[in-house]
């Protein structure tokens, strides 16, 4: 598995989120959470990859992957709860996942060059 | 009715609360919902040996609800990331996404059933930290 496949599957993820942050400003619950269940799998896609490319044992990804999964919980917990998910929370998540394919970015770039 | 920009500055002052503060990263709640999680785990454990895909995904429901909620439960994100709690939520979030994209793919729970065992020890290693007890030597899916 090469790097472009991890990054593909972080703009999935991205593109997801962004409509997620779309679906959230309708006030539509049901939409909201359609929204929300495709963010997960989008996600859990992506821990796939990133684990398949070996590269979670990096600390500068582990912590943008925390960081990313701690955003996006909270948002979900705050829908959840019947209060309306902040469009906020979903922007931190979105600047983890941007950095996560920042990242990648660089490692195919280093891979190339080899 | 608050103006935008009074709603704005509020959310500016909790999410740098969220990074910035001396608030304790845990608290009771965590602990709480820590266990909540673990029992769900346990379920969704169960929900798997059934092969029943309804049964299945309503059971990674509860466990994304309530991992959720443990996440709400934490405060300062920035001693979060750096503190002792990376890891095992690093790996509870791992395991979890590899468990879900197993059953997401239609794949054989054979194939990423152990992954949920791994999340299971991965909450038990934060409850150990939460609660004050020695570490598990190898909690599964270190990163150090």
């Amino acid at each position: 598995m090469e790097h472009r496949e991890g990054i593909e599957a972080g703009k999935t993820l991205l593109a997801d989120l962004e409509d997620l942050k779309a679906r959230i400003k309708t006030g539509d619950p049901d939409s909201t959470k359609e929204g929300f269940l495709k963010v997960f799998k989008s996600k859990a896609k992506f821990q796939y990859v990133l684990l398949a490319l070996e590269v979670t044992e990096f600390e500068n990804f582990a912590r943008q992957i925390v960081s990313m999964n701690t955003w996006i919980d909270i948002a979900y917990n705050h829908f959840n709860d019947g209060r309306s998910p902040q469009v906020q929370h979903i922007a931190y998540g979105i600047k983890a996942v941007k950095r996560l394919i920042e990242l990648l970015g660089e490692g195919e770039r280093g891979w190339n060059e080899d | 009715m608050k103006s935008p920009e009074h709603n704005l500055e509020k959310l500016a002052r909790i999410a740098s609360d969220m990074y910035w503060s001396d608030l304790p990263v845990y608290t009771e709640k965590s602990i709480k919902a820590a266990k909540v999680l673990l029992a769900n785990l346990e379920d969704l454990k169960s929900r798997v040996e059934t092969k029943d895909l309804s049964r299945i995904g309503k059971g990674f429901i509860y466990v994304l609800k309530s991992k959720a909620r443990l996440q709400s439960t934490l405060n300062n994100i920035e001693k979060l990331l750096y503190g002792p709690y990376c890891e095992p939520l690093f790996c509870i979030n791992f395991w979890l996404d590899i468990a879900y994209n197993g059953f997401n793919q239609g794949r054989d729970p054979y194939t990423w059933g152990h992954a949920i065992e791994s999340v299971i020890e991965c909450v038990k290693d934060l409850l150990d930290i939460f609660e004050g007890r020695e570490r598990r030597v190898e909690p599964p899916g270190s990163f150090d």
